[in-house]
C-alpha cells in the first residue's frame, strides 16, 4: 500500500505537526547518498523515487513504537537511521518514510563503576567520548568518523582503529532496547530483568545481539529500530579533553608523553617486491604483542590509509604521493598509561624488545613519514575526526572488508586480493584504469582484533562518480574478494545494492537462509527497510544476475 | 530550469559525501555533549534540509529539475534563508573534503534572486533603504556622522582634508541608538595612539554586504562600485573598520566582485582589533586602569573563519576532482582570532576565559546574513545557546566586536533574564584608559 494522506495524518497526530513532513524540499535532503558507488548508482537508477514520501522526528521509544505501528497499519515501509551515513539509510523505492532520530540525542547514563554508557540513537562518538573522558573512560572510534551514531555503529559491524583491545562495534554492545518491525518493544541483556540496570549483554533469556549483528552486515535497519543501547567503555588515563593547537586543517593534537606514546614501525624489505615478507613480519609483531598483552592500538596501514587520512587538502594528498612520503606500509602502535607511568614504561621496554625480535625498525622522528603520520594524524585513532578523508582522492570510494579467523590468514588474503586487483587493472577489460593510482593497488588495512586473536582487513579503491567508474568499482571489488568467498577463508562484506546476503550467503554457509527466517518471523509484512538486509524470499539465479546487472 | 549561479558550484553540491561533518565542531574540539554542534540552522530546524548536506541535495534537485520554484517556493525560501551563512559547515567540511560549501549556499541565494523569488521582504527593506538613504536603517544621510559632531575629526569626503587612514564607521554603529559608543571610543583610542585619520562623514555609504549575503548581486555591485569610487576619490590607502560585516565586504566581497585577490585591491582593509593590537604592540596605546573583570570572547563569524583574505581562482576541474590551476580554498586558517584576545590580555585586571566553541569553530550569534530580520525566533534561539555557553565559563561579561552580534546577544540576555553583560571590545578598552 502506498503512503497516504491518512497515514500522514496518523503520524502527525502522534508526533505533532513540526515533527512530520512530506514537503518535497525537505524530503529531498534525505534522497541522496554519494560516497559509495552503490549509493551513487542507486540514485542514478531510482532518481526522485529515492526521495522519501515522509520524514518523521520521533522523540522517544514510545513515539518510535507508534510510528512503526502506524506503518504496520497502513503497510508502508520505514527506514530507521542514525546519523544517516551509509546508503542503507535511504529509500530503495517509492513510498518509504525515514525515521530521523535527531530528537533522540540523550546520553542517559555514564556508569564509571561498571564502565558502560547508555545512549540514544543520535549521540555521536565524539560526544560520548568527551563525556566519558571526564570520568576516566572512552570508547572505540570508528573509521567512519566520530561524528556518526554510536548506537547505529554498535548495532552493526563497526570497524575501529583501536579494535586491538575492543574488537568490532558489535562486541561492545551490552543491553539494548529494541522496537521490532511490528512495533513491539524487546529488551535484551540485563535490562530484561527489572531494576537490574544496563550493565551486561546477558539477561534472563537469550542474548539477542546476534540478531542485530547478523552474519556480517548487521540488520541494516531491516529489523526495526534500536532506541537505546548500553555500550562498553574502556579506561582512559586523561586528559579530560583532547589537547590541540593550530587552526582548521593545521590542527594537531599532542598528548603528554606520560599518558600516551605512539610508535611507527617499518621493516627492511624492498617495497612492493617484498610486501609479503613485510606483512608476515608485521603479523609476527602483532602476535608477540598479543601474547605480551601490551598496547591499546596496533594496526598496519597501507599507503591508501596513510595518504588519505594524513592529507590536509586534495592537493596535499597528491603532492605527498608525488614525494613518496610513505614509501611502504607501516605498523602503528599506541601505548597508554592505563594504570601508571611505570606500566607505560614497562610496555615500551617490551615493545622495543619485540620489535627487535621480529627485525622491525622504529621510524625516526625526523623522517617525513613520522612527521606526517605521527605528528599530524596518529591521534585520529583516539577520536576519528577525519574519517571521510578516505574519499579525498576522487571524492568517492569503494570499500570491501574481510574478517579472517587468524592474522596469518590476513597476509594471504591481502597478497591475493592485491594481486587480483593488479591483474584486473591490467586486464583486457581495462577496469579501473581511470582510478587514482597507485593508491588502489597498494591496498589493505590490517586491523588485528582483541590482541591478535582474529583479524579484519579492508581494501579500498577510488573511482570517480560516474556510472562507468562506479560500476567498474563494484565489479572490481566483487572479483577482488572472490578468492576469499570461494575457499571460504574469510567472511566478506561487499557493499552492493539491495540484498547482499542473497549473493554472498550461499558462499558463507548459507547464512542468508537463517537471516531470511529471522526476517520473515520478525517482519511479517516486510516493512522494515526492504530489501535490507535481505529479501524475505530466496532469490533465483536469474534474479541475482538481474540484481548484479543493476550495476 | 535553474540558472547560472548553481552551474558554478555543480561539482561541489554533487559530491557531498553526507558524512555529517558539517554539523559538528572539529571532533577533536568537542568538549561536551551540550556544546558539540556547529550549525545553528539544523539545531533550530532539525530536518536535514537545514544542514549544508541537505542544502547540497536541494541545489542538486533544483539544478536537475527535481524541484521547481513554482511549486516549492515557500519551503525553498525558508530553507535557503534560514541560515546565517556563518560558514561553520564550510570550514568543517574542508577538513575532510575540498568542496566549496559556502559557495553553494551563496549560489542558492543568488539563484533565488535570479528566479525572481528572493530575497525575502525583510531583506528587500534593507536594500531599498540603502538605495534611498545609503544606509540600512532608513535614516537621513545628514545624520550619519552625528556621533562625530563634537570630535573634530577630518572629513575626507570633501577633498580638502587628507589622511592615509580612513575610519569607516558603518551603518549600525553610526545610527543605532546606544551603539555610537563604539565609533566615539574608537576615535578616542586612535587619537590616544597618535593616529592621523579621517572619516567620510555624511557621505559614507553602506558597504552593501547585506545585499551580497542575500543574493542580490546586482544591488551589491551598484553599492560596491559607489564605495570604490569614493575610496579612490578620497585617496585612501588604509581603511579601518569596527564592523566585521563591513570588513569582509571591503576585503573579501569587493575582491570577489572585481575578480582579484584581496591583496591586489587599491586599498588595505584593517579590522579595528588588528589595528588596536598593533598599536598596543608598538607601545602607542597603553592601558592604566585595572578593570577586575572576568570576560569571555565571542568570535564574530565575519571576523574569524570568514575574515580571510580572498584569493581569486579561475580554472577548471580535471581528473579526480583536482583543479587546474590548483585552487586554494578558504579553510579558516587566516581568519582574525588572536588580535582581539591579545587586546583583552593587555588590559589590566581582565581575565579571559574561553567558551568551548571558539575561533574557526565558534558558534554563530544567530544574526547574520539576514537571519535576524527574516527569522527573529531562529536568531534569538541561536543567541540564547551562545549566552548559555558564555554563562558556563563563569564570565560576567561577553565581549565581542560586531554590532549585529551585540544586538542579538543582548536580546538573548534580556529574554533569558540573565545578568551577563554584552560589551564591545572598544568600549572595554576605553574603560581601561
Amino acid at each position: 500500500m502506498a503512503f497516504t494522506k491518512l497515514a500522514f495524518k496518523a503520524l502527525e497526530d502522534v508526533l505533532g505537526k513540526g515533527n512530520v513532513t512530506d514537503d518535497p524540499v525537505i524530503c529531498q535532503s534525505y534522497s541522496r547518498v554519494n560516497w559509495l558507488p552503490p549509493g551513487y548508482l542507486q540514485r542514478v537508477r531510482l532518481g526522485t523515487d529515492m526521495r522519501p514520501a515522509c520524514v518523521v522526528l520521533p522523540g522517544s521509544t514510545e513515539e518510535v513504537q507508534a510510528v512503526i505501528r502506524i506503518a504496520n497499519r497502513f503497510k508502508f515501509p520505514f527506514i530507521p537511521r542514525g546519523s544517516g551515513y551509509t546508503f542503507q539509510a535511504f529509500p530503495a523505492g517509492k513510498g518509504y518514510i525515514v525515521i530521523d532520530p535527531k530528537r533522540m540525542n540523550r546520553i542517559i547514563e555514564i556508569n564509571e563503576k561498571d564502565m558502560y554508557a547508555v545512549v540514544e540513537p543520535y549521540v555521536t562518538f565524539a560526544e560520548l567520548q568527551t563525556e566519558g573522558m571526564k570520568k576516566g573512560m572512552t570508547c572505540p572510534s570508528p573509521l567512519a568518523g566520530a561524528q556518526v551514531s554510536v548506537l547505529a555503529n554498535y548495532s552493526w559491524h563497526g570497524a575501529y582503529g583501536n579494535s586491538w583491545i575492543s574488537g568490532i562495534g558489535a562486541q561492545n554492545l551490552e543491553a539494548f532496547e529494541w522496537v521490532l518491525p511490528t512495533g513491539d518493544v524487546v529488551k535484551s541483556g540485563s535490562i530484561a530483568q527489572p531494576h537490574a540496570g544496563w550493565f551486561w549483554n546477558d539477561g534472563p533469556g537469550p542474548d539477542l545481539r546476534g540478531l542485530l549483528r547478523g552474519g556480517m552486515f548487521g540488520h541494516a535497519g531491516g529489523l526495526g529500530m534500536v532506541t537505546k543501547v548500553s555500550c562498553r567503555m574502556t579506561p582512559w588515563p586523561g586528559p579530560t579533553t583532547l589537547p590541540t593547537r593550530g587552526i582548521s586543517v593545521d590542527k594537531i593534537s599532542e598528548f603528554p608523553k606520560d599518558q600516551f606514546r605512539w610508535y611507527m614501525i617499518k621493516f627492511p624489505f624492498k617495497y612492493p617486491e617484498e610486501e609479503e615478507k613485510e606483512l608476515i613480519q608485521s603479523i609476527e609483531l602483532f602476535y608477540e604483542m598479543g601474547k605480551a598483552e601490551i598496547a591499546v592500538f596496533a594496526t598496519h596501514l597501507a599507503k591508501q590509509f596513510l595518504y588519505t587520512y594524513s592529507s590536509k587538502t586534495k592537493q596535499d594528498l597528491f603532492e605527498n604521493m608525488k614525494n613518496n612520503v610513505f614509501p611502504q606500509g607501516y605498523c602503528v602502535v599506541g601505548l597508554q598509561a592505563t594504570t601508571s607511568v611505570r606500566q607505560l614504561n614497562y610496555e615500551e621496554r617490551v615493545l622495543k624488545d619485540l620489535v627487535a625480535k621480529v627485525g622491525g625498525i622504529f621510524v625516526k622522528e625526523d623522517e617525513p613519514a613520522y612527521q606526517v603520520w605521527i605528528v599530524r594524524t596518529a591521534n585520529e585513532w583516539l577520536r576519528f575526526a577525519h574519517g571521510i578523508r578516505l574519499a579525498r582522492p576522487s571524492d568517492s570510494f569503494n570499500i570491501g572488508a574481510s574478517n579472517v579467523d587468524s592474522c596469518d590468514g590476513i597476509v594471504r588474503e591481502i597478497i591475493r586480493s592485491n594481486k587480483t586487483l593488479r591483474d584486473l587493472l591490467a586486464g583486457e577489460k581495462e577496469l579501473g584504469k581511470d582510478f587514482v593510482q597507485p593508491l588502489s593497488v597498494h591496498g589493505g588495512w590490517i586491523s588485528p582484533q582483541e590482541y591478535a586473536h582474529w583479524c579484519l582487513m579492508t581494501t579500498d579503491i577510488f573511482p570517480e562518480q560516474t556510472v562507468k567508474q562506479a560500476s567498474e568499482a563494484i565489479e572490481l571489488m566483487g572479483n577482488q574478494l572472490k578468492g576469499e568467498l570461494e575457499d571460504k577463508s574469510a567472511a566478506v562484506v561487499i557493499h552492493l545494492l539491495g540484498p547482499s546476503y542473497d549473493l554472498l550467503g550461499p558462499m558463507m554457509n548459507n547464512v542468508h537462509l537463517i537471516v531470511k527466517k529471522i526476517k520473515n518471523t520478525f517482519d511479517p509484512y516486510n516493512l522494515s527497510n526492504p530489501p535490507y538486509a535481505t529479501r524475505p524470499d530466496v532469490l533465483s539465479d536469474e534474479e541475482l544476475k538481474k540484481m548484479m546487472g543493476a550495476h | 530550469m535553474s540558472g547560472s549561479a548553481l552551474a558554478k558550484v555543480e561539482y561541489d553540491f554533487s559530491h557531498c559525501q553526507r558524512c555529517s561533518t558539517c554539523k559538528w565542531v572539529h571532533l577533536w574540539e568537542v568538549k561536551s555533549h551540550r556544546f558539540s554542534r556547529s550549525c545553528p540552522s539544523v539545531v533550530y530546524g532539525k530536518f536535514d534540509c537545514y544542514t549544508a548536506q541537505g542544502r547540497n541535495d536541494i541545489a542538486f534537485g533544483l539544478y536537475n529539475n527535481e524541484l521547481s520554484w513554482e511549486q516549492n517556493k515557500d519551503t525553498l525560501l525558508d530553507v535557503i534563508y534560514k541560515c546565517t551563512l556563518c560558514a561553520a559547515c564550510d570550514i568543517n567540511c574542508k577538513r575532510v573534503m575540498d568542496l566549496d560549501i559556502i559557495g553553494v549556499l551563496d549560489a542558492l541565494r543568488e539563484e533565488a534572486c535570479e528566479q525572481g523569488y528572493g530575497p525575502l521582504p525583510a531583506h528587500k527593506e534593507f536594500i531599498t533603504s540603502i538605495m534611498q538613504y545609503d544606509n540600512v536603517w532608513k535614516q537621513p544621510r545628514t545624520r550619519r556622522a552625528n556621533w562625530a559632531r563634537d570630535l573634530k575629526i577630518k572629513d575626507l569626503s570633501k577633498g580638502k582634508e587628507k589622511s592615509d587612514v580612513l575610519y569607516y564607521v558603518g551603518c549600525t554603529y553610526a545610527y543605532r541608538p546606544g551603539q555610537d559608543v563604539v565609533p566615539i571610543g574608537m576615535a578616542k583610542l586612535m587619537r590616544q595612539a597618535g593616529v592621523d585619520f579621517g572619516i567620510l562623514g555624511a557621505k559614507e555609504v553602506c558597504c552593501g554586504g547585506i545585499a551580497d549575503n542575500v543574493g542580490d548581486k546586482k544591488s551589491f555591485e551598484e553599492i560596491a562600485r559607489k564605495n570604490l569610487a569614493m575610496f579612490k576619490e578620497s585617496g585612501v590607502k588604509k581603511i579601518v573598520t569596527n564592523c566585521p560585516g563591513c570588513f569582509t565586504a571591503f576585503s573579501e566581497k569587493y575582491a570577489r566582485m572585481l575578480k582579484t585577490d584581496t591583496k591586489n585591491l587599491d586599498y588595505e582593509v584593517v579590522h579595528a582589533t588588528v589595528y588596536l593590537d598593533q598599536l598596543i604592540k608598538e607601545g602607542k596605546l597603553k592601558f592604566s586602569k585595572d578593570l577586575n573583570l572576568k570576560v569571555t570572547w565571542h568570535d564574530p563569524c565575519h571576523l574569524g573563519r570568514r575574515g580571510e583574505p580572498y584569493k581569486h581562482w579561475e580554472g577548471k576541474r580535471i581528473q579526480w576532482g583536482l583543479t587546474d590551476p590548483p585552487r586554494e580554498l578558504p579553510r579558516g586558517l587566516n581568519g582574525i582570532y588572536e588580535p582581539p584576545r591579545n587586546i583583552l590580555k593587555a588590559i589590566p585586571g581582565v581575565e579571559l576565559v574561553e567558551m568551548e566553541r571558539i575561533k574557526e569553530y565558534s558558534w554563530c550569534c544567530g544574526s547574520g546574513a539576514g537571519a535576524r530580520s527574516a527569522f527573529p525566533d531562529f536568531a534569538l534561539s541561536t543567541a540564547k545557546d551562545r549566552i548559555d555557553e558564555a554563562l558556563s565559563t563563569g564570565a560576567s561579561t561577553l565581549v565581542t566586536c560586531c554590532p549585529w552580534c551585540e544586538t542579538n546577544l543582548s536580546d538573548a540576555v534580556s529574554s533569558l533574564g540573565s545578568k551577563m553583560k554584552i560589551m564591545n571590545i572598544v568600549e572595554l578598552a576605553n574603560q581601561a584608559l
